[in-house]
């Protein structure tokens, strides 16, 4: 048998969201960049490690300088990728409103990872009115190897209409992956030039910005027109349709193809162009039909689009839908609740019947609450947090922590239970100043990851800093955006394309602040932490605590020594009160079902040595014959 | 001929490697294939659910509907409970028993499904248990479990070729390749009963 047979080299399994990075580095994008956000991260990573020379990717400080880049980028006349998650496209909103106003020249193309069924967090939110807000064309793809050839299309559009284009990309359209075939990229060489335009390129003077409205919504015209070639409209001589967007066709498909003959003869229209809406499309099926579903996740926006069609028509359809109660408006889709609404559309009874009945037995199964990897800098952080409250003379109760995105918010779980608030980006130091104005008596504490600092916390931090707020800020430093895949930040070795890295420094950037204390220590000293932070607590005026530690999941090779728990000292957690395993969380911490004592994972276990300060008895040792080397 | 398969693990289990070297060889095969990773935050943990569809086509929804896996495969005995709803009468569920408790069910006895739990959720189910974790610390690290799981995979399915799932394995991990096969064929015994 040969080792390895030579693979098929044109077919190769790509997720929808890397098919539109490939589509853009195939159009002979130049610039792409980002800023981490699953379900839209795998875009940059798939570029970082496949990109051609010429073509620069990027980790962008956040979502509006990233999309600033690339506009400038673009109207230099070269070709410019952006992919951002939907809660990053609410920070670069700003810029994109204005960018959309001015135009292209080089291809601009946005990538915006929406998420129905928020498996990633943050708000639940259609991308799609920002389509409608900015002037802006918006197509979606709904299979990987559409996607590729969608963003291909997108910057021949961009370019032609000289608008940006919008693609959205689903958490199921983004994670779906499929084969599809490469294509060498375009070389496209071009001179860089911008020309002096202060009637595109400004916003001084209203009857400027006016005619820029006006240009914009021409630009989106032209662009729809152009991108109509992806919309799909099968006609028959049935009275029934469905409309559905690309991002859910595939449950529809799948209905149709479960409800057999009957189905076969549905009027169909798909899609893809989601903003502006194909009127003359939708019109063809409308005029045609008695009745109409219309399919699509979250908002409800072209089914009111639909709606809106109907008055044009003497005897307009009934049109089903979220109004009806059909599909619902939270959560995404699936291949049950779409054929179910294909099912009342054609008058069949539906065998919804079980679903409900369906014993959905009320088990007492624990919740799988995510914590802190074994050995996370930030779990022995908030554990000195806690221990610096009680130290100041507080109850963990009476100190509002805030919290902020990324792993730091974990410190909300048990058996932290500290952080209250998760609200965007950055956002933890300036609610804590809301917090600290509506009560000065108790103090207040805000957490805060690198990244997340760098992202979006620096104004915050000056803002209380010019304030003069009583105000604790805890920064965990791990040098990375850890839950979105170990993308390093600012603070850390991010030069590519040979530059000279220049990691950035949180605590002079605090001292330039002028904030009051500024004291750093390794989250791993718990004690001198958490005197660090009682001092902060105490005393007046905004002190800057920086707990520093490299993410484990990013460590250089080392040896470690990991923790055992001798069997015969440990009673276990039923007489033992509170257990290591209740008072740590520790992924490598376990219970022995057998003995009934805690156990270690010596295979995990990097040393901190938490749980072994937990421990009353004794009963947790270092374990040196089971030391080991970290790949 | 078509197969749906509906994979259930926690982060850092291998769901999505197991999902696609099967994809993959499936794609050598000349199938269409793909795979839905609905991973939550797998970086710390978070439960992991891959839909994965092979066949001529492959099927349009991008997720298995409910009641139509003909396979399902759990990786840990809680993520495994949410596997029931996806398989269809008669289908087979390939559980692994290995244990990933939860914070609260470390120390609150009776907070964590047994395995009769699990066995009562798939009525009339072939139910069979692999145990993939012993498996794979007899030939290596704990991370060829799902080399494991896609052996006892090969034992129940024939759709995609056994050849070219060991071949799709030796690309994923070249590196552990040897290892990751002999815990493959393990698998596969562990549920044929036979060599080959």
């Amino acid at each position: 048998m040969p080792l390895s047979q030579p693979t098929e080299p044109s077919r190769v399994p790509l997720s929808g969201v890397e098919a539109c990075a490939r589509g853009a580095l195939e159009a002979g994008a130049r610039l792409a960049t980002g800023y981490p956000g699953t379900p839209a991260t795998p875009a940059i990573e798939y570029l970082m490690d496949h990109a051609p020379e010429d073509m620069r990717v990027e980790w962008a400080l956040n979502e509006k300088v990233a999309l600033e880049m690339a506009a400038a980028h673009s109207w230099a006349g070269q070709r410019s990728f952006v992919a951002i998650k939907m809660s990053g496209l609410n920070v670069a909103a700003d810029a994109l409103l204005s960018v959309a106003t001015s135009g292209t020249r080089g291809g601009l193309v946005i990538y915006v990872g929406d998420d129905p069924g928020v498996y990633y967090g943050m708000v639940e939110q259609d991308s799609r009115l920002y389509a409608r807000m900015g002037f802006l064309p918006m197509i979606e793809p709904g299979t990987p190897a559409e996607a590729k050839e969608i963003t291909r299309a997108a910057f021949e559009v961009s370019e032609t209409a000289e608008t940006p284009v919008l693609i959205r990309g689903t958490t199921t359209t983004a994670n779906t992956i499929g084969p599809l075939r490469l294509s060498p990229p375009e070389r496209i060489r071009r001179r860089s030039d911008f020309p002096f335009d202060l009637d595109r390129y400004t916003k001084a003077g209203a009857s400027r910005c006016r005619r820029q409205h006006q240009d914009a919504l021409l630009r989106m015209e032209r662009a729809a027109a152009l991108l109509d070639r992806w919309n799909v409209t099968r006609l028959t001589g049935s009275a029934v349709g469905v409309i559905a967007t690309a991002s859910v066709w595939g449950y529809v498909e799948e209905a149709l193809e479960r409800l057999g003959p009957d189905a076969a003869g549905v009027n169909l229209l798909r899609v893809a162009v989601v903003h502006p809406l194909p009127d003359a499309r939708i019109l063809e099926v409308l005029s045609r039909c008695r009745r109409v579903l219309v399919v699509e996740e979250l908002e409800a926006l072209v089914e009111e689009r639909v709606r809106a069609l109907t008055s044009e028509l003497p005897h307009p359809p009934r049109i089903l839908g979220k109004r009806q109660g059909l599909l619902p408006e939270v959560g995404d889709l699936d291949p049950e609740g779409v054929l179910h609404a294909l099912e009342d559309l054609l008058d069949r009874p539906t065998a919804r019947a079980p679903e409900t009945a369906a014993p959905e037995t009320p088990r007492p199964w624990a919740p799988r609450l995510l914590a802190f990897c074994p050995g996370c800098p930030h779990r022995s952080a908030y554990v000195a947090l806690e221990l610096a409250i009680r130290r100041a003379g507080y109850d963990p109760d009476e100190v509002v922590v805030t919290g902020d995105i990324g792993c730091t918010i974990l410190g909300m779980n048990p058996p932290h239970g500290l952080c209250r608030t998760e609200v965007a980006m950055g956002s933890s130091i300036a609610m804590a100043q809301g917090f600290a104005y509506a009560d000065g008596d108790r103090p207040v504490v805000a957490t805060i990851g690198d990244s997340t600092f760098f992202h979006a916390g620096i104004p915050a931090l000056l803002n209380a800093a010019s304030q003069g707020v009583n105000l604790t800020v805890l920064v965990l430093d791990n040098g990375h955006a850890a839950m979105t895949g170990y993308q390093p930040s600012a603070g850390n070795d991010r030069a590519r394309h040979g530059g000279v890295p220049n990691p950035l420094s949180i605590e002079e950037l605090c001292r330039a602040a002028r904030v009051r204390r500024v004291r750093k220590s390794l989250p791993y000293f718990t004690r001198r932490l958490s005197r660090l932070l009682a001092t902060g607590i105490r005393s007046p005026g905004l002190h800057v605590v920086i707990a520093e530690a490299p993410c484990v999941g990013r460590l250089p090779s080392r040896v470690v020594v990991p923790y055992r728990v001798r069997p015969e000292r440990c009673i276990g957690p039923a007489e033992c009160a509170p257990s290591c395993l209740e008072a740590v969380g520790c992924p490598a911490l376990d219970l022995d079902e057998a003995s009934g004592t805690a156990v270690i994972d010596s295979s995990r276990c990097l040393g901190c040595g938490l749980c072994a300060s937990a421990c009353d008895r004794k009963a947790i040792r270092r374990d040196l014959r089971a030391r080991r080397r970290t790949p | 001929m078509r197969l749906n398969l509906v994979i259930a693990g926690v982060g850092g289990q291998g769901v999505v490697t197991l999902a696609s070297v099967l994809v993959r060889a499936a794609v050598v095969e000349g199938y269409d294939a793909r795979f839905l990773a609905q991973s939550g935050l797998s970086q710390i943990g978070a439960p992991v659910f891959a839909h994965v569809r092979v066949g001529s086509p492959a099927g349009p929804s991008p997720k298995v509907p409910r009641g139509q896996a003909h396979v399902v495969i759990g990786l840990e005995r809680l993520e495994a409970l949410r596997l029931a709803p996806y398989l269809r009468p008669g289908g087979t569920a390939l559980l692994s028993d290995e244990a990933v408790r939860p914070y609260e069910a470390r120390f609150t006895p009776g907070r964590y499904p047994g395995r009769d739990d699990v066995e009562q959720a798939f009525p009339g189910a072939h139910i069979r248990w692999i145990p993939a974790w012993d498996i794979a610390l007899r030939h290596g690290p704990p991370a060829l479990v799902c080399a494991v799981m896609l052996g006892a995979l090969a034992g129940v399915s024939s759709m995609v070729e056994r050849d070219n799932l060991v071949r799709s394995l030796r690309d994923a991990k070249p590196a552990l390749a040897d290892a990751e096969v002999e815990a493959f064929f393990d698998g596969f015994k562990a549920v044929t009963g036979r060599e080959d």
